[in-house]
């Protein structure tokens, strides 16, 4: 059977994992990207450049952990070891309920995220094709849990990180001086968090091992690297401190909307090592069994070409609709100025780097609706419609089960074309 | 997908402010009204009560608009009730300046040589308490954009406690200019020194709507 049909499993697995990160490019990266875009700080173009940079960065270099979670930490193969097959056509299934249920879904505007949508779908055919017992439930209390918690840690940073803007910089008697002071050692924290999430132990793909100490001094060579750019670009900006604070308030905003560059390079990170495993986990599931011919229970490594091919297909979902998305979701985010941008933002990403980084799944987007909210409650916007919080809890109600249901149709269609 | 951008909803304080702007232009011009009154000038006092009535309108559908755009369930860094009475407080200026015009452009009565200036004085007096009101608005927007530091807040209420101190100073100028009206009533027709007097009062009535909308304002940055 797998030897039969083995590459017909992979172009299959290949074409699917590639549509599915396609979509990915073309719908979810706009939310990541937005936020920068809306406040002015970077235009779409850059935008679009930073986008295929770090996204790419983001799925290559951290992408694993997610991806290997997705690919075997959900299902527990045993009851199927003598049926390999089974396997290759659930997750081939996953992903074409997944992907199909995405373009459904955002052609007709409703709320739904990529990673329900996969984590849906993988848990409908192991339920039906395996049995009840083949769903790791425990893993998935966790991804579950973890979507409730990630959007309000991600808003309990935001809200931190407001109130420290505004307690150092916004609230002060020299608000433009102390931004002047404060914005490098904000951008040092860009870089040193995330660079330090990332090497922690992340690099085993690329056989880079390092300890911890090791981790600490690169993230700190590394945010001071960033720090002392970001210093160089303020300083390029040739402001003197306005008399007026309200004069003074424009420039901060200026100053933001370049340490904003930052948060939307490690935005696009985050997003890349988070989201590009709901298209390659299962993409890379199909390869291994089929190349390892049929043998699950093995502990073989993701292969670097998937993550490649992974980034490489939101990278052309971005350039063939992303940007369009980017540019109608960045003119209607233009409330949310820099110094709240780059809150939100910097919440956002820390939060997804660190959840991709233990492997949990989380929705990107939801984290950073929960990191908007949080500078709303730090007082920081004028006003925020909380039904799309609604939306949320309706993109869970019915993306689970519509995955899972879409899944399983799938599943008995390929076992009854291969079988 | 959840478009992110579907969670920001239209901020009230740029219309909020943009209706006091509208509001000043309907008191800007009675200065000049007041003078073309007193000339006799009736062409002109008509295209002043209509430029009025003009400014009124656009007041009026600006605070239409931010009504319909701010249901309930809106999230703000201030309570919604505080916003929609300081909305009105700030309309109902608007509304008065178009009174006082559309009364002395029906009755046209000309000013008593004796006030004239003392008239002015008190409309002069009455306009530069509405433009405090407009400054407050416009120190709203750095409270805002500090996130309600207490540096900025400390700045507005100050402003406010002006505002009120020259609401009182109008207050005296009211006092000042009724009783001198009352001194020459007899030279005056019995029905104009009633007219004049509901004037004086609504003029008044400019300051003191100004200074309301400082306590309102002082209120929604009070609340949570």
């Amino acid at each position: 059977m797998l030897v039969e049909y083995g590459s017909v499993f992979i172009i299959l697995a290949i074409v699917l994992g590639l549509y599915m990160t396609w979509g990915i490019g073309a719908n979810d990266v706009a939310n990541a990207m937005g936020t920068s875009v809306g406040s002015g700080a970077i235009t779409i173009k850059q935008a679009i450049i930073i986008a295929a940079i770090f996204e790419f960065a983001g799925a290559f270099i951290a992408g694993g952990n997610v991806t290997k979670t997705i690919r075997k930490g959900i299902i527990d193969p045993t009851p199927i070891l003598g049926n390999p097959e089974i396997l290759v056509w659930g997750m081939l299934s996953a992903l074409l309920a997944a992907a199909l249920w995405l373009t459904v879904a955002s052609w007709m505007g409703w709320p739904v995220s990529t990673t329900h949508s996969i984590i849906g779908a993988i848990v409908g055919f192991a339920m039906v094709g395996i049995g009840m017992d083949a769903v790791n439930w425990p893993k998935i209390g966790t991804i579950v849990i973890s979507w409730v918690v990630s959007p309000m840690v991600g808003g309990t940073f935001s809200f931190l990180i407001m109130r420290s803007i505004q307690r150092f910089i916004l609230d002060t008697d020299t608000p433009f001086r102390n931004a002047q002071r404060y914005a490098p050692l904000y951008i040092f924290f860009v870089g040193f968090l995330i660079s330090l999430v990332t090497l922690f132990k992340g690099l085993k793909h690329l056989e880079i091992e390092l300890n911890i100490p090791q981790s600490f001094l690169i993230a700190v060579l590394f945010g001071g690297f960033v720090a002392v750019l970001g210093r160089f670009l303020i300083v390029r900006l040739k402001m003197q401190e306005a008399e007026s604070v309200h004069e003074q308030f424009t420039q901060i905003e200026r100053i933001f909307g370049v340490m904003m560059l930052f948060t939307a390079c490690a935005m696009a990170f985050a997003h890349g090592s988070n989201d590009v495993a709901n298209g390659i986990g299962p993409m890379a599931a199909v390869v291994s069994i089929v190349q390892s011919g049929g043998e699950l229970a093995q502990d073989s490594a993701l292969p670097l070409w998937i993550l490649i091919l992974g980034a490489c297909g939101i990278i052309l979902g971005l350039a063939t609709l992303g940007y369009r998305v980017i540019q109608t979701i960045g003119t209607k985010i233009t409330e949310l100025v820099p110094t709240r941008g780059f809150s939100a933002e910097l919440a956002a990403a820390a939060t997804v780097v660190i959840a991709s980084r233990t492997g949990i799944p989380v929705s990107t987007t939801h984290i950073i609706v929960g990191a908007v909210v949080g500078v709303g409650l730090a007082r920081g916007i004028g006003a925020l419609d909380l039904r799309v919080i609604g939306g949320i809890f309706m993109s869970w109600v019915i993306t689970l089960p519509v995955g899972a249901l879409l899944s399983i149709f799938f599943f008995f269609f390929f076992r009854g074309v291969f079988l | 997908m959840i478009n992110i951008s579907s969670m920001f909803a239209k901020s009230p304080f740029k219309p909020l402010r943009d209706h006091m702007d509208k509001v000043i232009e309907s008191i800007a011009p009675l200065k000049e009204f007041f003078e073309a009154l007193h000339e006799q000038n009736y062409t002109k006092v008509e295209e002043i009560q209509q430029q009025i009535t003009i400014a009124e309108e656009a007041a009026d559908n600006i605070k239409n608009e931010v009504r319909n755009h701010l249901p309930r369930n809106i999230f703000m860094p201030i309570n919604r009730r505080d916003l929609l009475e300081m909305l009105d407080m700030q309309d109902t200026i608007a509304d008065v300046a178009q009174d006082i015009a559309n009364l002395l452009n029906l009755r046209r009565m000309s000013l008593p040589e004796e006030l004239c200036e003392d008239v002015i004085q008190f409309v002069e007096k009455a306009q530069s308490v509405c433009y405090m009101a407009q400054g407050l608005s416009r120190e709203f927007g750095d409270v805002l954009e500090s996130g309600f530091g207490r540096h900025e807040i400390k700045k507005l209420m100050e402003m406010i406690d002006q505002v009120s101190i020259a609401e009182t100073e109008a207050d005296d100028l009211e006092d000042e200019l009724v009783r001198k009206m009352f001194e020459v009533e007899d030279k005056m027709k019995p029905v104009d020194v009633i007219f004049w007097y509901e004037i004086f009062e609504w003029i008044g009535d400019l300051a003191d709507y100004s200074k309301k909308t400082g306590s309102r304002l002082r209120l929604m940055i009070a609340h949570n």
